[in-house]
């Protein structure tokens, strides 16, 4: 059995990993709106390139993703660059990725009636788009960000392979330390289960709520 | 001063080759054994027996809520730790844990599938006077494949992408030798961005695999 | 560019010159000549697919027209941003869904426009918006959210909505097609109440009641065209046209 001033090291990789999470998609989520809503866009070249970038960030491994930027900064801006910044900027545009599907198939789940109603009041774009559609958006994005944010918390995982002192990283050094190799990671493991299931379960409640009260 | 070059790793095709063999491998084994997996817990989800049904319920919920690095580590290091003289391949290990992870969601998916078919359909078809192995076979199997097909597309590309992870535990798929690669050249960055298009060229493939299959075999047959 | 052109008759405040309309290969308007003069109230009438509710949302610039000349309330009618923003400030649309802003409560859905178009001040806006819903009876109904309206009182409100920017025409797009039956007698009321106040009104309907009221004339269209144009009293019970007749027949039974 593992110590309990490990199991507190596991308790702070579990804290970085949550931090790392909700810090990418954060930004990547920002980053997903504007995207989202560039996609109704009628312009050929806005259009395929967003979808090459989702398709992009979607259909390769995370592992991947975190090796090209982990290589390539330190060749884009010749310094050293820490293991978290790699993180997070990975974390961040594949977050993006997702979180572009997940808006536009809410504004377009908003009824095309709500841009007509603005618009034949003569309220000028982009204030219809802020403050008429994207809250709209938020209230139908909510149940799949919950999923996408499960996600996040365990490919976090995969951070760990770069050097980054997340959970799993912390349970490699644990485990270095005690040789108590199956309770280390069980203990992880578990760890990582109630975060993400608790989540999930949220998400199901909230996933409900969302279809019940229209 | 750093160039980007990619002509010097083209020289190393054949490793690459033969990650890509590996790759292949080892998640057209996973697909077949975590669907055969997915339909069993599936079917003891489906059942009555309370213990059965909390067992498969606690089963998916755990694989579907933890890393599979984690379980890899779990399957790989931590199970061998425990029973002395037990060995396991990367290989194998890869296979054990992609399977049960993978096991979990399509067990959620093949459950949705089979529970999408309505029962006046099933009856209707037994009123008509057809069996009932031949209402599975021919009404309740075409039309939960159907239900299923796009899920299950998503969950094989997720497999395929979710090889790269056994590369941490030495096994000799795509990424493990593009990490040689990198490291016999210098050129890490060239070769996984070449890295990067291969697996978004796979995923692509796949799909449209899936697609078309859908469309050729699978009609939509609205009413 | 923000020039406004005075059409020729000052006193119309429709005027469709051979309009065409095309959805891909549907020739959905075919040659639409049509003029409403100020204070009049017209209703559009015929079969779903006819085309009155295309013409409709013509006249605000919701659909483009590809042929023809349109002027509505001495604007000409074009896709240019600017010009619809300014046609918009004179006609106001209330649609067959409400489409109130469920997000925001009854009196923001009103304030929005004047705040944001006209520019005016929160309480400026207040004030206005309070007057326009003691008029239609819903002043207490302020601060509550769409979703707790029934569904003639949002149409009640989609219509203030409209009204508010005191707009020079207001279009119908059958207002009360989606309501119950029991809420559809407060819907016809008010519109009654803003025809008899001198609105110019097009609406889009087969409450052949409210025509008869308050319609200074009635169009019949059908696949596209205008099939036939006159006095509610005329139209309704002695058309000329073999179509009109069959069309009012079946609307009759209801």
């Amino acid at each position: 059995m593992i110590s309990f001033k490990q199991f507190i090291l596991l308790l702070r990789g579990l804290l970085v990993t949550l931090e790392i999470s909700l810090g990418g998609m954060a930004l990547g989520t920002v980053i997903g709106i504007v995207l989202g809503f560039l996609r109704a866009s009628k312009n050929p070249i806005i259009k395929y390139g967003i979808l090459v970038y989702v398709e992009i960030f979607r259909d390769s491994p995370l592992l991947i993703q975190l090796f090209v930027i982990y290589y390539g900064l330190p060749i884009l801006f010749n310094i050293d660059v820490p293991a978290i910044a790699t993180a997070f900027i990975a974390i961040t545009l594949y977050t993006s990725g997702y979180m572009a599907e997940v808006f536009k198939s809410s504004i377009e789940a908003i009824n095309v009636a709500q841009w007509e109603s603005a618009s034949s009041l003569g309220l000028p774009f982009l204030y219809t788009a802020r403050k008429v559609i994207l809250p709209q958006a938020f209230r139908l994005a909510v149940p799949p960000s919950v999923g996408v944010l499960i996600m996040v918390i365990k490919d976090s995982s995969l951070a760990s392979v770069i050097g980054f002192v997340e959970l799993t990283r912390m349970a490699n050094i644990v485990r270095a330390q005690t040789f108590t190799t199956f309770n280390v990671y069980a203990i992880a493991a578990l760890l990582y289960f109630v975060v993400c299931y608790a989540l999930s379960r949220m998400g199901r409640l909230l996933e409900r709520r969302t279809l019940c009260s229209e | 001063m750093y160039t980007i070059h990619f002509s010097v790793i083209f020289k190393h095709i054949n490793p690459l080759l033969s990650g890509l063999i590996i790759t292949a491998e080892i998640s057209v084994l996973t697909m077949i054994c975590a669907t055969f997996l997915g339909v069993l817990l599936a079917i003891v989800r489906m059942s009555g027996n309370r213990l059965v049904y909390g067992l498969s319920i606690a089963y998916i919920e755990f694989m579907r809520n933890i890393p599979l690095i984690v379980l890899l580590y779990i399957v790989y290091y931590g199970v061998p730790s425990l029973i002395r003289g037990f060995i396991l391949t990367p290989f194998v290990a890869g296979l054990i844990a992609m399977t049960l992870n993978s096991s979990a969601y399509e067990a959620e998916i093949i459950r949705g599938g089979l529970l999408g078919i309505k029962r006046n359909e099933v009856e209707s078809a037994l009123s008509l006077g057809l069996t009932s192995m031949q209402v599975f076979l021919h009404i309740t199997i075409p039309h939960a494949l159907r239900l299923m097909w796009d899920a299950l597309g998503n969950q094989f590309i997720g497999i395929i992408l979710g090889s790269s992870v056994v590369s941490i535990i030495t096994l000799n798929e795509l990424t493990y030798e593009a990490l040689g690669i990198g490291s016999s050249t210098s050129r890490h960055f060239e070769v996984f961005i070449l890295l990067l298009g291969i697996y978004v060229l796979l995923s692509v493939v796949l799909s449209s695999i899936f697609r078309y299959v859908k469309l050729v075999f699978l009609p939509p047959r609205k009413l | 560019m923000d020039s406004t052109t005075i059409s020729q008759e000052g006193n119309s405040v429709i005027e469709a010159r051979e309009v065409h309309k095309w959805f891909g290969r549907l020739h959905v308007l075919q040659g639409i000549t049509f003029f409403v003069r100020r204070g009049e109230t017209v209703v559009l009438c015929g079969p779903s697919g006819s085309g009155k509710s295309t013409l409709l949302r013509t006249l605000n610039g919701l659909e483009p027209i590809q042929r023809g000349e349109l002027c509505v309330a001495g604007h000409p009618v074009t896709q240019n941003r600017r010009m619809l923003i300014e046609l918009r400030k004179h006609v106001g649309i209330v649609f067959q869904d409400y489409n109130l802003f469920p997000h925001m409560s009854v009196m923001k859905n009103i304030t929005v426009t004047l705040r944001k178009v006209k520019k005016l001040s929160a309480k400026e806006s207040q004030d206005i918006a309070y007057q326009l819903l003691e008029r239609v009876r819903l002043s207490d109904k302020a601060k509550v959210y769409p979703s707790s309206l029934s569904g003639g009182q949002r149409q009640r409100v989609a219509i203030v909505r409209a009204l508010v920017l005191n707009p020079k025409l207001m279009l119908f797009d059958e207002p009360t097609s989606a309501l119950d039956p029991e809420l559809i007698g407060e819907v016809l009321d008010l519109m009654v109440q803003v025809a008899k106040e001198g609105m110019t009104m097009l609406v889009v309907t087969h409450e052949l009641g409210f025509a008869e009221q308050v319609a200074s004339k009635i169009a019949f269209f059908d696949e596209g065209k205008i099939v036939e144009e006159g006095e509610p009293r005329k139209l309704i019970h002695e058309p000329d046209n073999e179509r009109t007749r069959k069309f009012m027949g079946q609307i009759g039974l209801k």
